[in-house]
């Protein structure tokens, strides 16, 4: 039986991916560059805010903190494929690699916090627990429409072109390895924004909680791309729908081992809609 | 002015280029011919900088072409392709592509993408060949022929630059579309004092435009006819020059 709680926390979760599946649509389809850090900066994002918040900082700290993270490590795989030439899967698995040491030095393999303030604390007194929906949506929405204004204007236009022709951009004068660098810092921004609501939304950290992010987003994204691959709230909606997915096979008593499986299955039915959709 | 000294390109030991020397004014209106393999399109891309010559050097306006950074080099030139798609973003319309070729030689920064178009008559240079709708027509969905054309205007929208490439720009196109585009490239060069060259393997165009003709055979400049003397050329004439 689905109750209004696991809806609510479908719903939640899902506006927490849908932070990784909007980059993930602007690295995979408008710039393609199937960007492997995501994992590694969702995980970070987690841990600085895990770290921040034993620190006993103030949990809104922990958005700019994030976000400063997540640019830093587009920005280190930016330059590892601009500066060193490496490919897209490469400079990501380098990355990520990389960061699961420093997330270990940062906050272990495990920390809860069940005991420290998290940025869902200020809401606790809103009634039927709708605070953490309103934060998120919040937040959300003004990711969606900073990537949205940003999408129109000269950068927008420079960034949606690097991906279909770089050749053009070279005519242009503009360098195309500048402009997938900036993509790939504000994308690994929001998606480390989105690792630490998701360490916070679940009290806990883990250095395993990231495994699988990438292929998460893709799935949500392509439940969103059946509507439209265009940029919209479809690609939102995408990702709470792959939650709600989630959601009802743990209703049906699989196994949660079983959800890895569930997702590839899906991811690849999935692809043969989308195949068939373009034939 | 364009100046080639000497150039010559190899790759692997294959001599591509062989000592090319020549000067080209501004305003000249230069037509490539050669056989398949000859070098042409290698010449070209030589004179655009994007392959730098084993030895030799070649000038634009006094500037060694192939030291230029990227930015300095777009601001001197502009290239349209053979194949219609490479002058243009297919899931852009046809305005925000118009916007983009106005980015040439700015710096790009969050105004909104299609302001510039307000101090700028590239729409009204699309809207004179095509109707209104055009513009908000996504690029992918015109046929070969619109899309090279307004690749050209995007392509010459800037009024400063020196230096025109055309590498079989109408290879695409059916009569008509051929027809439109070669009349705007003759205007284009006509007008802007700007050296135009274009690479063909089409005799009726070899011979209808055009102030200067190179014929390149194996690597080397075998013909410089000036003067737009390659006009009265017929088609057997032009090819016996090829061999």
């Amino acid at each position: 039986m689905i109750t209004l709680a696991s809806l609510l926390s479908c719903l939640e979760l899902g506006l927490i991916y849908s932070l990784v599946v909007m980059p993930v649509w602007l690295s995979s389809v408008v710039i393609r560059f199937y960007d492997l850090s995501v994992e590694g900066s969702f995980c970070t994002g987690g841990a600085v805010t895990a770290l921040l918040l034993h620190m006993q900082l103030s949990p809104i700290i922990t958005i700019p903190a994030s976000l400063c993270v997540g640019a830093l490590i587009g920005l280190c795989t930016g330059l590892l494929h601009t500066g060193l030439r490496l490919n897209d899967l490469l400079s990501g698995i380098i990355v990520t690699t990389g960061l699961f040491s420093i997330n270990l030095a940062l906050a272990s393999s495990n920390k809860s916090l069940a005991h420290v303030q998290t940025i869902f604390s200020y809401v606790d007194s809103v009634p039927f627990n709708l605070g953490s929906l309103v934060i998120l949506l919040i937040i959300t929405a003004g990711i969606f429409l900073i990537l949205r204004q940003l999408l129109s204007t000269e950068l927008g236009f420079i960034v949606r072109a690097s991906g279909q022709n770089p050749a053009l951009l070279a005519d242009l004068g503009k360098h195309k390895g500048l402009y997938t660098t900036i993509t790939l810092m504000s994308c690994n921004a929001s998606v480390a924004l989105a690792g630490s609501l998701f360490v916070q939304y679940v009290g806990f950290f883990s250095i395993w909680t990231a495994i699988g992010t990438l292929v998460i987003a893709l799935t949500g994204l392509k439940i969103g791309q059946l509507v439209d691959e265009a940029f919209g709230i479809h690609i939102i909606a995408g990702a709470i729908a792959y939650q709600a997915i989630i959601a009802i096979t743990l209703e049906l008593h699989t196994p949660p081992e079983w959800n890895k499986l569930i997702t590839a299955i899906l991811m690849i039915f999935l692809m043969a809609i989308s195949r068939m959709k373009r034939k | 002015m364009l100046k080639l000294e000497q150039v010559k390109f190899e790759i692997d030991d294959t001599k591509i280029i062989k000592n090319i020397s020549v000067n080209v004014q501004n305003g000249e209106f230069i037509i490539i011919i050669g056989q398949n393999g000859a070098g042409k399109s290698s010449l070209l891309e030589l004179i655009a900088g994007t392959q730098k010559p084993s030895s030799g050097s070649i000038t634009l306006e006094g500037q060694s072409i192939g030291s230029l950074a990227l930015a300095q080099r777009a601001k001197l030139m502009s290239r349209l392709y053979q194949q219609p798609a490479r002058g243009s973003i297919g899931s852009m319309t046809v305005r925000e592509n118009c916007a983009l070729a106005l980015y040439k030689n700015k710096t790009i920064g969050l105004s909104q993408g299609l302001a510039c178009l307000e101090t700028s008559e590239i729409c009204e240079r699309i809207t004179k060949l095509f109707p209104n709708t055009i513009l908000d027509a996504r690029m992918d969905s015109l046929s070969g022929g619109q899309r090279q054309l307004i690749s050209f205007i995007m392509a010459t929208a800037q009024k400063d630059m020196k230096l025109l490439l055309l590498d079989e720009p109408t290879a695409a196109l059916d009569f008509n579309a051929t027809q439109k585009m070669l009349d705007n490239i003759e205007n284009t060069a006509a007008q802007n004092n700007v050296i135009t060259i274009m690479v063909t393997h089409d005799f009726d165009i070899a011979t209808s435009v055009g102030t200067r003709l190179w014929v390149i055979n194996d690597g080397k400049l075998e013909h410089d006819i000036v003067n737009g003397i390659h006009k009265k050329l017929t088609h057997q004439e032009l090819k016996q020059l090829m061999i």
